[in-house]
């Protein structure tokens, strides 16, 4: 590909060339990652087709099923069609206003007699799934409509059809904050956001039977994109900020400290403002800073040192001030963070820093933020970069983690030996069973994690709670706590028993790179040995399948001692018998109160 | 470029058509990949492209590429 189709959108040109960008996405060699069906109210072809297009972008292919044009209702509850047997991983159900009808109404009685009607409709509809399919769901909810009855009172007026809406959607949002694996695609901050005026399209839907606007396609399955890379851990972690007329206007160098515009004397300083809050925002959901700068140090620290200014030096986990090329500072930033460059976005006003960046590392996303700052933080959140889905307090403290972590570092050059320095670091360690406190953070470390991962699988909410639920399946994770701080949960492992065989199969098993080098997956391996054998397991079969991230644990198995079996081209089987295991001395012990 | 340039080639990155000769008296339901779909986003680009509102009365009377081509020139 060589032109950009987002960061922002490139509306225009998806909607002209969808076709041609189609044709070429799908030369890609990608294996088959997962299978979405679509139960649609209204048109679902090209929701599917730029859905697919913005996958194959990110080098996911799907399998697609497509229900009959508004056959939703009848393919989920009563099984026709090929849902049922098409298994996907992901249902999308395409609702919207044009599903729901919504007659003249005269009394409270009928008003509540039709709201029952339609709550009761969604949720046979997704129990019904649930059921069957054990698979995430992702629901819209319902967008307003262009015309009120009782005008202003509409909202407010149990008669009204906002406020009927408003119940329906407080259901939906009920329903979701219960459920675990059943996502809202938000289409009515969508269609707020672009105006209903312009969402409402009598001749989409007389042409076409698409129920909104059809040149708002893109955006609209961009939204559903952003979900479905939430909910499989692709999202942004690092956010790179440059300084001069991003974070402030104007040059810090030149210009003084006193003369940099930020803080409330006027309205271009006021604008900086607004934006570094919106930073410290993004921050606040678990996003790290880093600062790539063309400026001296001394002068990079004064300007953040600023009265007025919100973000604070320690607000980062990495700042290079220097006169490197940026390119050469992300890559720095991304060894110390340990973290891939395809999770960092770079933000700088100059265009050819944001070329140089592009070019040389093509996997970060450098957003085209425009030459006005007003601009930057809406073209920003339309690139979607930092949805999230779930959300723990882990997220808060990262930005401490990986601060934690460079004091680490320094600690290390004072040691000669690194087991010495790794006694100093009077580590200790605690590995439990999965359980329900910690299974947003489980979720998201299985779906995060890219480099100390065996299997590369991703579980949705549903195969972590089988795995909780199910007596044939262990689940393990491990937390660790050193004399730096918490580290938190950092390591998870679940497998199946096979009874006849004996057996226990290692189905995943990852480790955040926060902790790597610490021995911790000995002290892991060694407690997962003392659980399993409580199963009287004989044999422990592990896969290690090789990607472009995790090469760090090709020979993991071998050096707990297991034997390789067997191996295809996308597998490696490795096998250890229990009996022979010989536990692997750590410098980290045990805490029960981490 | 051309309006009439411009035309054939939002028909033919919005049909995926590439091959077949496509002229002013060509009937546009007879080009391979047009259907009413396809015919809605034609419509869709040619008004970004000319900053035209087209009525949906209009929309009918396309028949031939030439039809589209004169309502441009009258409309621009």
């Amino acid at each position: 590909m060589n032109f950009r189709i987002y960061d922002p959108l490139e509306v225009k040109l998806l909607l002209r060339k969808k076709n041609s960008i189609l044709a070429s996405l799908r030369k890609k060699k990608l294996k088959n990652k997962f299978k979405i069906a679509i139960l649609g109210g209204s048109s679902t072809e090209d929701i599917k087709l730029f859905l697919e297009i913005f996958l194959l972008m990110r080098d996911i292919k799907v399998d697609f099923y497509e229900s009959d044009f508004n056959s939703y209702y009848e393919e989920a509850v009563f099984g026709e069609g090929e849902l049922y047997s098409f298994k996907p991983d992901i249902v999308f159900i395409h609702t919207t206003l044009r599903n729901i009808k919504i007659p003249p109404i005269k009394s409270n009685n009928e008003c509540d007699k039709l709201k029952n009607e339609i709550l009761h409709k969604f949720e046979t509809i997704w129990s019904h799934i649930q059921e069957r399919l054990n698979c995430t769901i992702i629901q819209n909810n319902i967008e307003f409509p262009l015309v009120r009855s009782f005008g202003s009172s509409d909202s407010s007026h149990n008669l009204g059809k906002i406020s009927l809406i408003n119940e329906v959607n407080d259901y939906i949002y009920n329903y979701a904050k219960k459920h675990s694996g059943f996502y809202v695609n938000d289409i009515g901050y969508l269609s707020s956001y672009h105006g209903l005026e312009n969402w409402h399209h009598e001749r989409s839907w007389s042409m076409g039977k698409y129920s909104f606007n059809y040149s708002l396609l893109p955006y609209f399955s961009f939204n559903l994109f952003s979900i479905i890379e939430s909910i499989y851990g692709l999202k942004k972690k690092v956010l790179v900020l440059d300084l001069d007329n991003t974070l402030w206007g104007g040059v810090i160098g030149d210009d003084g400290i006193h003369n940099i515009k930020i803080g409330p004397d006027d309205p271009e300083s006021e604008s900086f403002s607004r934006f570094q809050e919106y930073i410290k925002h993004i921050q606040g959901t678990g996003v790290v800073l880093a600062i790539c700068s063309k400026n001296d140090m001394a002068n990079a620290l004064e300007g953040l040192s600023h009265p007025h200014s919100i973000l604070k030096k320690k607000d980062f986990v990495s700042i290079k001030a220097n006169w490197e090329h940026k390119s050469s500072n992300i890559i720095e930033i991304a060894k110390e963070l340990n973290l891939g460059l395809d999770s960092f976005v770079f933000i700088d006003d100059n265009p050819v820093e944001r070329e140089e960046v592009r070019n040389i590392l093509p996997q970060i996303s450098v957003p085209e933020i425009g030459k006005d700052i007003n601009d930057y933080i809406k073209i920003i959140n339309q690139c979607n970069y930092f949805d999230r889905l779930d959300w723990s307090e882990e997220d808060t403290k990262r930005t401490n983690l990986y601060s934690e972590n460079l004091e680490r570092a320094d600690e290390l050059i004072k040691f000669v030996d690194y087991q010495d320095y790794l006694e100093s670091l009077e580590m200790k360690s605690i590995v439990k069973e999965f359980d329900n406190e910690n299974f947003n953070r489980i979720h998201s470390l299985i779906n995060k994690t890219n480099q100390f991962n065996l299997t590369t699988k991703r579980y949705a909410d549903s195969e972590v709670a089988s795995v909780i639920n199910d007596n044939n399946k262990i689940g393990l994770y491990g937390k660790l706590i050193d004399k730096f701080g918490d580290n938190g949960l950092i390591t998870v492992m679940a497998g199946s028993i096979d009874h006849k065989k004996s057996t226990f199969t290692i189905d995943m098993w990852c480790m955040s790179c926060r902790v790597f080098k610490r021995d911790m997956e000995f002290y892991f391996f060694n407690k997962i040995i003392d659980k399993i054998k409580l199963h009287d397991i004989k044999e422990i079969i592990g896969i290690y399948t090789p990607s472009k991230k995790n090469k760090i644990v090709e020979s993991m198995y071998n050096k707990l001692g297991f034997i390789e079996k067997d191996s295809n081209s996308e597998n490696q089987t490795f096998i250890l018998k229990t009996e022979d295991y010989k536990l692997i001395n750590t410098k980290i012990g045990e805490n029960n109160d981490c | 470029m051309t309006a009439n340039d411009l035309v054939e080639e939002i028909i033919r990155d919005v049909t995926n058509n590439h091959n077949e000769i496509i002229s002013s008296e060509t009937q546009v339901m007879s080009i391979e990949g047009w259907d009413s779909l396809a015919h809605l986003n034609i419509i869709f680009a040619i008004e970004a492209e000319f900053n035209l509102k087209i009525e949906l009365g209009e929309i009918e009377n396309f028949k031939k590429v030439a039809d589209l081509l004169e309502y441009i020139e009258k409309n621009t």
